[in-house]
């Protein structure tokens, strides 16, 4: 039977009108004007390339020869205390290429205890985040002496975190020439005047924004080249929300970020369309820099000279 | 004129008119009468453009409904349902006049009062008063109403076919359906039963 | 007095929304006569109060048009699916790096996703006057879980530098708005409105039923087809720029009836008043209750509107018969 208005649905009528075709039409133009948008061209960047690690050459004799390495940052240490050739086995985030062969003792972040003995070390060094704490205890109870030292979160924990490494190694003296040396390159920065700088943490993927505030670790570094960290000096946690508004009020002349994150919302045109950025002297002259992933927040041998090309690269800058 | 040529209803496989064939004419009064389930409001359906005969042809003054546009049709015909139901609370006024013309209708069936009170607050029998108000104020030629006196006191039925008989007059086809016996529809000009 | 108190409480809202915020903006009101003096004031907070206001008006009119659509007091476009189906479509267009969020290609592809998606739901429901209210609450409730659950899987893949989050998507927010967003926003506000203004009278007669609807003269599938278009419009600007913002296309146009009376013509530019006061009230607490983090605005919208929602089932009123 034939229904003529099909008064009871609605359904059949919508797809063939010419009203809906011409819908069509027009959003497909319009979509044509969404499209992409120049990239503003950006060379303030800090590679790897762009620093090298601090390391004593001195030959010299260690209390132990055969180490495994299961805390973040210790197999660099060692190498810049040239004791590299000490390190039989090692954990996921020693990523140093010198360390390709060295052989892992660990399943993602966990600790393997039988691989771990299998290599008969007569040291094992630990951090506070190593785990899972079964595993160690395995390992202490097969006989193996294990080490726990400090993690570094600042400038200033590097050289406590060297002389602890060193004397457990049995190098102490190797560990104060380390440090000497650390200290006298950072003395090599160059910066004129107090520049304002804030630190943005960014993963635009998934829309989070914060401002490194006292205690992002990024504090420490800013304020060893000579600048002033905003973030740290007005808000009350290491990560703070960024809005539009409390970015805009700090108006920092420069923004400091990580390589990976300012990809991830797009590189510097991306982060100037961000509400707040734009206003600020920085999104205004485009003074942002990125720095390495690995390298920004990972306090270690290859600091000092970071804390060198940052001064320096924040001079040319703001030039 | 309303000219109905053999036409055979189907609704859901089930035969409710077979071969039927009528003229209506205009100015005069047709009721269709017969039991529940007769295909009664079916057949106003048909002539009203809602359904199509699964066969044959009905036109209203040589139109066929089932060709004609909602607006065009709505010229020509108008419909008082069988129960109207009103969600939002427009006012008498604005419903007719969602018509047509409202002041002569709401006085000729006493809606005035009304005029301005919500239609959700109205009792059934005063809603129905007002679809039907709002097919006439449609100013049609031909006017359908399906059981119009069905919820209505004895002094509004008596309204309501005065103004129909009125209407009639003017030279307009009105088309009731209804389902009193035989004998109450002295009002009416011609009366057509059982269809099946 | 109850008629103008809407537009005035708009008013003060929004002096009041300009004026609050994390940022000190020194010497406030020789600041606000003269435009682009602060740049936090007219770069950042001004844009971002605008937008609350042409989105809310946006998203009530959507109500309005959803409702008289469907002739049911619960439609509202998220339960049609048009809302999931805008972020669906404008999810689908930044993975495919078509277009960028917020600009007017999203914008397009929003308001192509927003269709297709209530479309999905009438077809399925099969709609039938109002006896299948049932029907298309219930088809269009599984029309808008699939289509959200499809945009959290999208989006959770998308790895585009701009896209947005699921917590976006899911509860909207203005914080991201640019003065660039205006131009699309008001656009889809001013045609979604004038289209709505055009088809108003015809609404009113859909309310009678599609039957006597189509005896007075609508041509009830074209009517409901421009509404679907007026609606897609409206829904697709605001949530793929801003996300979805819960409750106000439902709660706004009940409250502009409650106050003015069925009539549509009438209700245009007052539901348009009480979305944009609704949600510029929304967003200005989101901004000052907890700072200087910002509250999600669909969580504040769900908060105001539930009341809303109990409001119309318990408080007899005349304006619309629940059944």
């Amino acid at each position: 039977m034939l229904i003529r208005q099909d008064s009871t649905t609605c359904r059949s009528k919508l797809w063939h009108t010419s009203a809906v075709k011409k819908i069509g039409v027009i959003a497909l133009a319009i979509l044509l004007t969404g499209c992409a948008t120049s990239q503003i061209s950006h060379n303030y960047t800090i590679s790897q390339d762009d620093v090298s690690a601090i390391s004593i050459d001195v030959p010299t004799t260690f209390s132990v020869s055969r180490v495994v390495v299961l805390a973040n940052g210790v197999a660099e240490i060692m190498n810049s205390l040239n004791a590299k050739s000490l390190i039989v086995g090692r954990d996921i985030s020693s990523t140093e290429k010198a360390l390709e062969n060295v052989p892992l003792a660990t399943s993602g972040h966990q600790v393997l205890p039988e691989e771990v003995i299998a290599l008969k070390p007569d040291l094992v060094i630990i951090d506070a985040s190593t785990g899972p704490k079964a595993a160690i205890e395995q390992i202490k109870s097969a006989g193996i002496r294990v080490v726990q030292t400090p993690e570094s979160w600042t400038l200033a924990d590097i050289s406590i975190k060297v002389a602890a490494v060193a004397a457990a190694i049995g190098a102490p003296q190797q560990g104060q020439l380390l440090n000497a040396a650390m200290n006298n390159t950072i003395k090599a920065k160059t910066l004129s005047g107090k520049p304002r700088i804030a630190f943005l943490y960014l993963r635009g993927t998934s829309s989070i924004y914060l401002v490194g505030g006292a205690g992002s670790g990024a504090d420490s570094l800013i304020s060893a080249i000579g600048a002033i960290d905003v973030g740290a000096a007005s808000l009350p946690r290491p990560f703070n929300t960024m809005t539009a508004e409390s970015l805009a009020t700090l108006n920092p002349d420069l923004i400091l970020v990580m390589t990976k994150g300012l990809e991830s919302v797009g590189g510097v045109s991306g982060l100037l369309k961000l509400p707040g950025v734009a206003q600020t002297k920085a999104g205004k002259n485009h003074a942002i820099i990125d720095v390495d992933d690995s390298l920004l927040l990972s306090f270690g041998p290859r600091t000092p000279s970071l804390v060198v090309a940052l001064s320096q690269k924040v001079s040319a800058v703001l030039k | 004129m309303i000219t109905i040529n053999e036409i055979t209803i189907v609704v859901d496989g089930r035969e409710i008119i077979y071969d039927y064939s009528e003229q209506i004419p205009a100015g005069s009064i047709t009721a269709i009468v017969g039991p529940n389930g007769s295909g009664k409001s079916t057949l106003l359906a048909a002539i009203a453009g809602d359904i199509a005969p699964t066969k044959g042809t009905i036109t209203i003054d040589g139109l066929h409904p089932i060709l004609t546009a909602p607006a065009q049709l709505a010229q020509i015909r108008a419909v008082a349902i069988q129960n109207q139901i009103y969600t939002l609370g427009y006012t008498v006024k604005q419903i007719i006049e969602m018509a047509g013309p409202a002041e002569e209708v709401m006085r000729s069936l006493e809606l005035t009062p009304l005029a301005d009170r919500p239609v959700t607050t109205l009792s059934g029998g005063e809603a129905q008063r007002v679809s039907i108000a709002a097919a006439i104020a449609q100013k049609t030629p031909v006017l359908f109403l399906d059981e119009p006196l069905a919820a209505q006191d004895v002094r509004s039925r008596k309204r309501i076919i005065e103004v129909l008989k009125k209407l009639a007059e003017e030279g307009v086809s009105v088309v009731v359906v209804a389902h009193s016996s035989e004998s109450e529809l002295t009002w009416a000009d011609k009366v057509i039963k059982q269809l099946l | 007095m109850k008629k103008i108190a809407p537009a005035i409480a708009l008013v003060i809202a929004s002096f009041v929304a300009i004026y609050v915020g994390s940022a000190q903006i020194d010497n406030f009101w020789s600041a606000l006569f003269s435009p682009g003096s602060n740049e936090i004031l007219w770069q950042i907070r001004i844009p971002r109060v605008i937008a609350a206001l042409i989105v809310g008006a946006s998203l009530a009119l959507a109500g309005l048009m959803a409702q008289g659509a469907c002739s049911n007091a619960l439609a509202e476009p998220s339960i049609l699916g048009t809302t999931a189906g805008a972020s669906l479509g404008t999810v689908i267009a930044v993975l495919t790096g078509i277009v960028q969020v917020g600009s007017v290609g999203a914008i397009a592809c929003g308001a192509l996703g927003a269709l297709a998606a209530t479309s999905l739901t009438f077809k399925l429901a099969n709609l039938r006057s109002q006896l299948s209210s049932f029907a298309l609450i219930i088809v269009g409730i599984a029309v808008s879980a699939s289509i959200t659950a499809i945009v959290g899987l999208v989006s959770s893949m998308v790895t585009r530098a701009d896209a947005r989050s699921i917590s976006f998507w899911n509860f909207g927010s203005l914080a991201l708005i640019t003065r660039d967003n205006l131009v699309g926003i008001s656009i889809t506000a001013l045609v979604g409105g004038f289209i709505a203004w055009k088809i108003s009278p015809s609404l009113d007669r859909l309310s009678l039923g599609d039957a006597t609807a189509f005896h007075i003269g609508i041509d009830v599938p074209r009517v409901r087809l421009i509404a679907l278009v007026a609606l897609s419009l409206l829904v697709g600007g605001a949530v793929s720029t801003v996300g979805s913002i819960a409750f106000i296309g439902l709660a706004a146009p009940h409250i502009a009836r409650f106050i003015y009376g069925p009539i549509h013509r009438n209700l245009i530019v007052h539901t348009a008043i009480i979305g944009a006061l609704l949600v510029v009230v929304a967003d200005t607490l989101s901004r000052s209750v907890a700072q200087p983090n910002e509250l999600p605005i669909g969580l504040i919208t769900s908060l105001l509107g539930a009341p809303v929602l109990i409001a119309l089932v318990t408080v007899k009123n005349n304006v619309w018969k629940t059944q």
